[in-house]
């Protein structure tokens, strides 16, 4: 594993060929699909100027740009908290999900569906629900006080993930089968297919704020990966600075889950990538897998809108894609791992 | 410099692993804590350096009592080596040391060219600058010791603790890092550190302390304090010690005397 990026320079150039590389996979997503766009008129209404076919404006403009836009925020957010969450648990098979965000977010929403509320009150239940699971764990983690925070935390986001889980299932049971439970099932496989510009209006703040500490901490959580005792011995607070961490992507993976729906595999694949890219030093690794993020979910959500007739739910592509490039690093040992 | 008086240590205050604990570690000397397995040198050193709360008792570093202290004032003042154990993901030996800049840097603070510096001057003053691109899951124990010493010192503390720096080496390893803790005595640090060999502390440590049954059996300058006579009860198998004909004092084991049983 030589090839890391170490020196500025190289480092410099890898995140800028990604970026060039996340504008020209949003550029060719925004031109593709059922109704496609030529570059010309792309340029056009990217300068301003009416494009030849009128009704590119309007495909562009209110249906795939925000489309994209959400693809690319939804890749971004997965993979920055699936990075933070592999560090500071200390395990590169966590994925954002280990404290039950996605599960306690799918009871939320499924929740909204069943009480038929407006897509807004189905994201704020959603987002809400999110937030819920995680303070759960949070909270059993205070009572339960033993030497071994992690590991009590772990154990929690399953108990607190499988509650959830059990919950869902309930109003699955209780749900009206031809109404309410394919848009049930829909949404917990993640899907972009009815994404409207202000559906995201709330959320991308939100996630956008909670990158913050990520961004400003990102020198203290390569101290936490040492584990607890090293990370104290080394003068880092560790419990408050994993509580800001824990908080942070929680909220960046909650306001995604949102709008998106439950997005397997990105937040836990995506990170390994990034690592091989650049090694395991938090402040290349977050940088790096956001933007890979960002390039993978968009061209998923590509997939998704223009493989078949109908819309692919994204869950279901991003475990097609996700599980054989698991197995794939898994074979490479435990340097891939890593 | 490192001061504890009628310290209890512990994961649970019902059943501390060692009671009545006072020790001295005076500026610029070498202490050597030995003792079978179990009987907390491990907890000591944790507590020594706050990893783990004082159950009952005070501990002062430079004077300061360490559990008012927060963990980046108590990593400004005292460094601490740990038992290696490789992690998770492959840091690079460089990415390693220089987490020891830590307390030295704000809470965002990014580390900076004279980090760089640092890190760079301890590894060639330790003589490991070739391995700073090397994976450090991937180096050898004895590297890995180094390394670790090496982000110790990049601190920039006047003490250092070692957690059994020795173990797990093969034998010339465990010289070249005997060595090093001499030196960085002669360099003016205040070393503590902790063996399963009595040898090792009758090679370079000024005092030796002696632990056993949930306390402290014996704590004195190394050559007093490890005689035959104590090592062998601590231990319980004959051990005897012995001086060289120039005067280097060293314990030998005596196969085929008295009780030969593990203990627990």
């Amino acid at each position: 594993m030589r090839s890391k990026a170490r020196s500025a320079t190289s480092q410099a150039a890898l995140f800028g060929a990604l970026a060039a590389l996340v504008i020209v996979t949003a550029l060719t997503a925004v031109s593709v699909g059922a109704y496609p766009v030529t570059l010309s008129d792309l340029l056009a209404l990217m300068v301003g100027r009416a494009p030849a076919d009128p009704q590119a404006a309007t495909v562009v403009q209110s249906i795939r740009l925000p489309r994209v836009l959400a693809a690319l925020a939804l890749g971004a957010c997965l993979a920055a908290a699936g990075s933070v969450f592999q560090q500071i648990f200390r395990n590169p098979l966590v994925s954002p999900d280990i404290l039950g965000v996605s599960a306690g977010a799918g009871l939320g929403a499924v929740l909204g569906i069943f009480l038929s509320l407006p897509v807004p009150g189905i994201q704020f239940l959603a987002f809400a629900g999110g937030l819920g699971a995680v303070f759960c764990v949070m909270a059993i983690a205070g009572v339960v006080r033993r030497q071994d925070t992690i590991l009590v935390l772990v154990l929690s986001g399953v108990v607190i993930g499988a509650l959830a889980g059990s919950a869902t299932s309930l109003i699955k049971v209780l749900a009206d089968p031809y109404d309410q439970l394919p848009a049930i099932t829909f949404w917990l496989l993640g899907s972009l297919a009815a994404i409207h510009a202000n559906d995201m209006t709330a959320a991308l703040p939100v996630a956008a704020c909670a990158m913050i500490p990520l961004i400003l901490l990102r020198w203290k959580v390569d101290v936490l990966a040492m584990g607890d005792e090293e990370a104290c011995a080394l003068g880092v607070d560790t419990r408050r600075i994993r509580l800001i961490l824990i908080l942070a992507a929680t909220l960046i993976t909650a306001s995604v889950v949102s709008f998106a729906g439950v997005v397997g595999w990105v937040g836990l694949i995506i990170p390994h990538c990034a690592r091989m890219l650049v090694g395991p030093g938090f402040a290349r690794l977050l940088p790096t897998a956001i933007l890979l993020g960002a390039i993978f979910m968009i061209i998923v959500d590509t997939i998704a809108r223009s493989i078949a007739a109908t819309e692919v739910p994204l869950g279901i592509l991003t475990s097609v894609i996700g599980a054989p490039v698991f197995v794939f690093l898994m074979a490479r040992g435990r340097n891939a791992w890593s | 410099m490192i001061e504890a008086r009628g310290l209890s240590i512990g994961y649970g205050s019902r059943h501390p692993v060692a009671t009545d604990i006072a020790l001295d570690v005076a500026a610029g000397s070498i202490t050597c804590l030995l003792g079978p397995n179990g009987c907390g040198k491990t907890t000591l050193l944790k507590t020594l350096i706050g990893a783990i709360p004082i159950l009952c008792g005070s501990v002062r570093v430079e004077g300061m009592p360490i559990d008012t202290m927060t963990p980046a004032e108590r990593a400004r003042r005292l460094a601490s080596v740990p038992q290696q154990h490789a992690p998770p993901f492959p840091f690079t030996v460089s990415d390693v040391v220089m987490l020891g800049r830590q307390a030295r840097l704000g809470l965002f603070e990014a580390p900076g060219s004279e980090d760089r510096k640092r890190v760079q001057a301890v590894l060639a003053h330790l003589g490991c600058s070739h391995l700073a691109d090397r994976d450090y899951s991937r180096i050898s124990g004895g590297q890995r010791q180094m390394v670790l010493i090496a982000r110790a010192l990049v601190q920039d503390t006047h003490a250092l603790v070692l957690d059994e720096p020795t173990a797990s080496l093969d034998y010339g390893n465990q010289i070249v890092v005997l060595n090093e803790i001499a030196k960085l005595a002669r360099d003016g640090y205040t070393v503590l550190f902790s063996t399963h060999d009595p040898n090792h502390a009758l090679a370079v440590a000024d005092r030796a302390v002696l632990m056993g049954n949930g306390r402290i059996l014996a704590n004195g300058p190394a050559g007093g304090t490890l005689t035959g006579e104590r090592l062998s009860e601590v231990y319980g198998v004959r051990i005897e010690v012995t001086r060289l004909a120039d005067l280097t004092t060293i314990c030998v084991p005596r196969l085929g005397y008295g009780l030969n049983r593990l203990r627990e």
